[in-house]
């Protein structure tokens, strides 16, 4: 259950102030697919990474199943991006030169997990997304859409309230980009997670269980996007 | 992240960028092949001096004798006319002044006196030459003319077999005994007699006969040498007097009080000097090419610093880019919740990484220069020159564990700015997409 209440986020508030997010009142129901969906500069990425707790709000409150991110100390939010949040880019931003096990492993190290838990949960992730047999290749010697695989099963590996993927099909052909957003919303069921895919692009939109629509920072209807 | 996972990805981090890391490496190299070196002269000086020092440890005792040029210039002075004077040669002062210096050369008891007055000296035994004839072993016909040296309590000679004579019926020989046919090992000499055979005053044979007690170990040169203790030096000194002789030491055994300091020691060197002797002492050589040795260890140290001072520079400069081409990781790792912190230790150790390798290296290549090169070739050349003890390098493993420690600490420090700048980036601006 992700809340918004009055958020406001402003850039530059002292010279050229931006309003990037103007006011937005949202109410998400979790274990679902969200779209936030937007052109470019309407705010989606800003919202996204306010949600994420990767950014401080101007303004508002920003509620997580209860908790309150705008109130958090920098420490609770690393924490809570460790614990709660799992992350798919568009430019997959994976360690090149490490191996597809240490890559889904990573935010388990960060979190200090023993050998044996990230073992069993690496495993059991890599057979979900099907790279059981590139566990120990570079992940620079993969293909496009195996290096989103990798993240997908980074992103879910910590077991998190809330998956954003940012443009997850962006940089994939369209057949690839299919299988990509068949697998991420057939793990969003499986391991009963939130998942917020933030896109421009309105076929994967229309995918989702909901829909919000950003222009000019503010949610409108998703004819007027 | 555990340290322990921390360390891994740093030292991967670093092995993916090799090539990179390759020049501040080398200049570490470079530096630590000179601190190794530099370091295993210093402790090479060090040890022969400590070989030595344990073959024949008597830091407690100075041997002192009359210094007559300082003397005999004095009275020149005195003498000294504008002009030079006749003087009437039937005087034969030439004469009178070569007996004049003759006697500069003994020690009087006024001397010895005036030396055990000096502070620090616990006690003054005038040395007397003695003039051995020969020597034979138990058991063989052999006349030997070894060496003789007076053998005082306070000293510490480093045995190989038996123990250091203890009475006047009792003499410790050199290694270079155990070198005769007859011997073998040094077990067999302990015990062995011995017969020491002088002239005497009234000018007949005479045999003192006495039992080694021991062999004392070689020490920087190997020569035959007996040591007598000191009382039987004197029985033997008194027995050579002629009618009418009394005994004229020329030089004299200074015994200090235990345990002073390198400083005290040199103080009364200077003390002793100043009331008109000349000092005899190995422990002053010692410290004298211990400095020596200190100066050159520190100024080839201080090269190394300077070259480890520069290649600083290349590691900050490295990190620098290192930080700069992995920023998207950086964003990553933060997002998925890596502390600031974490992140600078993680870029802070590959940093010390890049001085671990250079030390590693630098150290590794000195050491096999060293023990494959230099050090044999060193023994070779000291043992042609007839000197057991060669000088060698020496690295204690402390040591090169405490090179290893710095030049990764150091080059951890040199890390922190831009491992600052890592810890600080702002993983939004570190992940946006262009």
């Amino acid at each position: 259950m992700i809340e918004t209440v009055n958020l406001t986020k402003t850039y530059n508030p002292k010279r050229t102030p931006y309003t990037a997010i103007n006011n937005v009142s949202l109410s998400l129901e979790g274990g679902e697919s969200i779209a936030i969906m937007g052109k470019s500069g309407s705010g989606k990425s800003t919202l996204m990474h306010l949600l994420a707790g990767l950014d401080s709000p101007s303004s508002g409150e920003i509620y997580v199943n209860g908790t309150n991110l705008a109130a958090m100390s920098n420490r609770e939010l690393n924490t809570f991006r460790n614990h709660s949040v799992g992350f798919v880019f568009q430019a997959f931003y994976l360690m090149p030169y490490d191996t597809v096990f240490e890559n889904v492993a990573l935010p388990l190290r960060i979190r200090k997990s023993s050998e044996k838990e990230i073992e069993t949960q690496v495993t059991e992730m890599l057979e979900s997304v099907g790279l059981s047999d590139k566990r120990y290749v570079d992940t620079i010697d993969l293909s496009g859409g195996q290096k989103q695989r990798v993240s997908i099963a980074r992103a879910l590996v910590t077991n998190p309230q809330v998956v954003f993927a940012d443009e997850p099909t962006g940089n994939l052909d369209s057949e690839t980009g299919e299988e990509i957003e068949n697998l991420l919303f057939r793990m969003q069921k499986d391991y009963k997670a939130t998942i917020i895919v933030v896109t421009h692009d309105k076929d994967l939109a229309e995918k989702c269980d909901e829909i919000v629509a950003l222009k000019d920072g503010q949610v409108v209807d998703k004819d007027d996007v | 992240m555990k340290f322990k996972d921390l360390i891994k990805l740093a030292n991967r981090q670093l092995f993916n960028r090799k090539w990179q890391a390759l020049l501040p490496i080398l200049s570490l190299v470079v530096g630590a092949t000179t601190m190794t070196f530099a370091l295993g002269a210093g402790f090479g000086v060090q040890s022969l001096f400590e070989k030595q020092l344990a073959a024949e440890r008597a830091p407690r005792l100075l041997e002192i004798a009359p210094d007559p040029s300082s003397e005999t210039e004095s009275e020149k002075d005195r003498s000294e006319e504008p002009v030079p004077k006749y003087t009437d040669p039937s005087e034969n002062k030439q004469a009178q002044e070569i007996t004049a210096t003759l006697e500069d050369l003994l020690l009087s008891d006024t001397d010895l006196k005036k030396a055990a007055k000096v502070s620090y000296v616990e006690e003054v035994s005038p040395m007397h030459s003695i003039n051995m004839k020969y020597v034979t072993l138990e058991g063989t016909e052999e006349k030997y003319t070894p060496g003789t040296e007076p053998l005082f309590d306070s000293m510490e000679l480093k045995m190989l077999a038996g123990e250091q004579a203890d009475s006047s019926g009792k003499v410790v020989v050199t290694e270079a005994f155990v070198e005769l046919e007859t011997v073998g090992s040094p077990q067999n000499l302990v015990g062995k007699g011995m017969t020491l055979t002088y002239i005497n005053g009234s000018g007949e044979e005479e045999q003192k006969e006495v039992t080694i007690s021991g062999v004392r170990a070689a020490g920087i040169a190997s020569t035959a040498r007996i040591f007598i203790p000191y009382d039987l030096t004197v029985t033997i000194a008194k027995a050579q007097l002629q009618e009418g002789e009394s005994l004229q030491p020329r030089r004299a055994a200074v015994r200090l009080q235990p345990d002073l300091n390198p400083d005290q020691r040199e103080q009364v060197r200077d003390d002793l000097k100043a009331t008109g002797f000349r000092v005899l002492d190995f422990a002053q050589d010692r410290d004298t090419v211990q400095r020596v040795g200190l100066y050159l260890t520190l100024a080839m140290a201080a090269f190394a610093g300077v070259v480890i001072f520069a290649a600083l520079f290349g590691v900050a400069n490295t990190m620098s880019m290192s930080v700069y081409e992995r920023i998207r990781q950086i964003g990553l790792m933060k997002a998925l919740g890596m502390s600031g912190g974490t992140v600078f230790l993680l870029f802070a150790m590959e940093g010390a990484f890049i001085g671990f390798w250079g030390a590693v290296i630098g150290i590794g290549i000195a050491y096999s220069i060293s023990a494959f090169l230099l050090n044999p070739w060193l023994a070779e050349f000291f043992s042609d020159k007839g000197v057991d003890a060669a000088f060698q390098f020496v690295f204690p493993p402390e040591w090169i564990l405490a090179i290893i420690v710095g030049l990764m600490a150091i080059a951890f420090l040199a890390s922190t700015l831009p491992a600052r700048r890592a810890a600080k980036a702002n993983p939004i601006e570190a992940l946006r997409y262009e």
